[in-house]
């Protein structure tokens, strides 16, 4: 055989085996990328001069209609400078930090590696990642799903009623929590054994205890906060107090700690169930989201005050220590997202239709992704922004 | 922004404004200057010019058609992120080449040391689909997975991508006796199948 041959051959056996759909994606996230980056500049001096001028003049009204947040001209000036960040990229071309994010938007969920490749893995209506990230569990109405991180299905069950919320263990990834209408049911890891476990309040997911163990928090039907052992199905602690609508369960990285997060203040529970904090958020200010970090016993808090429509997002460590406001703006932010080294959280902002990027522990240095809707909602005529971000492991 | 009819419009002897038609005619040079300055259609076309090599290139090397388009694709935005200091006398294409070969032999490496992983402390990472030589089904692309990694990257740069001896060296990073003691070998395994060209 010849050489040439053997290159026909080669490349027959390539052409047979290509997906043809690769080459659209992957010009389209070329597409994406390109418009984020910045072109050398052509030498046209007089234009940067016009330009600068004009710049400046709007820059200055900006910034004084910026500092009159209740004012119609500042209305109008934020109407018409926009939103967010300036300096934004246009588009998600590089995880800051690494690591791979699961973004869960309106027509379906979607992975992002640490050099921006996005991929879709189903038009699905939730999704959580196993404890690393080696599988995802998707659910929409009653199909709750496994699927690997490039959407291939490992296995998927019927659920009696609509899936409202899954969670994967942490540690092992043995097993699966999710809530379906108003009982939460655990199934194992590869997907067998799926069975009731308790009724509970809808509205709260359930959270895992990290480090193993398969301890499960969960808010029972009377409202209460229950942490079991799933394994024996035996009760660990309960508070006697129902906790507000709206409450979050949320464990510390060693699971040292679980915070119960609602709108008007927290709770920290140690391990064993002893109430070590309640804190009011105080000054009109009520909690959005909280986020613990992947090390240590920092946690971030969004707070928003609805009356000066000003939000912001303060770090805390639950061992003491003065809380630090990180970033704070007028709108709303979306729940945040550490990234794997703790080094960087993501922080949505619906309005400014972008990602920040910040770094809790430097003093500058935070970068802005415009364009998000679009990213993840491609082909809509109004591109939703995503509901929510998970960042997992290098 | 420039459109790529500016650009043939610029290397176009009349220095008038030629048709898109005239793709094919517009240097590489030109086309990455273009897209050094803002033009997207430059960029769309020189992905054009190499997403075939590249993608197959991956593919034939990794087994695995996603890890190939992830591959591929990531080349290209690595390519972008170098557009700006990018040496306009050097070719896009052995340099494109070169990082999508050698992300696909370590991707190949890392999925061998993943399975090893997974069996021992991972019980959800020995769900993964391996890529199955059998599963193929074509000959040559099957013998072709047969081979350690670094044996195909050098028979794909050798003969689906054409590059010679010397500049596969260069690639690879290797010294060229072992470029071709691979090929060599390489081709010795693809055995009865191919009947094989020794290298030169």
């Amino acid at each position: 055989m010849s050489r040439r041959d053997l290159r026909r051959a080669l490349e027959r056996a390539a052409r047979e085996r290509e997906d043809p759909r690769a080459r659209e994606r992957s010009l389209r996230v070329l597409h994406a990328a390109y418009a984020a980056h910045e072109p050398r500049a052509r030498r046209r001096p007089w234009r940067a001069l016009v330009l600068g001028a004009i710049v400046a003049v709007v820059g200055a009204a900006g910034v004084a209609a910026a500092r009159a947040p209740h004012s119609e001209i500042g209305r109008a000036m934020r109407s018409l400078l926009g939103a967010g960040e300036p300096h934004a990229r246009q588009a998600l071309v590089r995880v800051p930090g690494g690591g791979t994010l699961l973004v869960q938007a309106e027509g379906g969920a979607w992975v992002v590696s640490d050099s921006g490749v996005k991929r879709r893995l189903g038009a699905y209506a939730g999704a959580s990642w196993s404890p690393h990230a080696l599988f995802a569990v998707v659910w929409r109405g009653r199909e709750l799903t496994a699927v690997d991180p490039k959407g291939r299905v490992r296995w998927s069950l019927p659920a009696p009623e609509r899936i409202r919320v899954a969670r994967w263990a942490s540690g092992d990834g043995f097993l699966v929590a999710y809530v379906s209408a108003r009982s939460l049911r655990i199934v194992a890891g590869d997907g067998t054994g799926d069975r009731a476990y308790r009724s509970v309040r809808p509205d709260v997911a359930p959270a895992w205890r990290p480090g193993g163990g398969h301890v499960l928090a969960y808010v029972d039907a009377r409202g209460r906060v229950n942490v079991d052992s799933a394994d024996s199905s035996r009760s660990l602690w309960r508070t006697s107090r129902a906790v507000p609508p709206a409450a979050q369960l949320l464990w510390s990285a060693g699971g040292e700690f679980l915070l119960v997060l609602a709108p008007r203040r927290a709770r920290l529970y140690d391990g064993s169930g002893r109430l070590l904090s309640e804190t009011p958020w105080g000054a009109g200010f009520a909690a959005a989201h909280a986020v613990w970090a992947p090390r240590g016993t920092r946690v971030a808090v969004v707070r928003v005050n609805r009356a000066k429509r000003l939000s912001e997002v303060a770090v805390l460590d639950a061992r003491g220590g003065r809380e630090r406001v990180i970033f704070s703006r007028h709108g709303h932010f979306g729940a945040p997202a550490w990234s794997p080294d703790g080094r960087w959280l993501l922080l949505p902002w619906p309005e400014a239709d972008q990602w920040l990027f910040l770094r809790p522990d430097a003093s500058a240095g935070r970068t802005a992704v415009a364009n998000i809707a679009r990213q993840f909602d491609p082909g809509a005529q109004s591109p939703e922004f995503p509901r929510t971000v998970q960042w997992c492991c290098t | 922004m420039a459109g790529l009819a500016d650009i043939a419009g610029r290397v176009g002897r009349e220095g008038r404004r030629q048709p898109v038609m005239l793709r094919g005619r517009v240097g590489e040079a030109a086309l990455v200057r273009a897209a050094q300055r803002g033009s997207s259609d430059a960029v769309e076309e020189l992905f054009t010019r190499h997403w075939d090599g590249a993608y197959r290139a991956a593919l034939l090397v990794t087994g695995d058609r996603a890890a190939a388009e992830d591959i591929a694709q990531e080349a290209f935005l690595a390519a972008l992120r170098a557009l700006p200091r990018f040496d306009l006398r050097r070719p896009l294409r052995p340099w494109l080449h070169r990082i999508v070969v050698n992300r696909a032999i370590d991707w190949s490496r890392a999925r061998t040391h993943r399975r090893e992983v997974g069996a021992e402390t991972a019980p959800e990472a020995a769900t993964f689909d391996e890529a199955d030589p059998r599963a193929l089904g074509d000959d040559v692309a099957a013998a072709l997975l047969r081979l350690g990694p670094e044996q195909r990257a050098v028979v794909v740069l050798r003969y689906l991508l054409d590059y010679t001896p010397g500049e596969i060296a260069a690639a690879l990073d290797l010294p060229r006796g072992t470029v071709n003691s691979r090929l060599r070998r390489g081709l010795d395994a693809l055995g009865d199948w191919v009947e094989a060209e020794a290298p030169r």
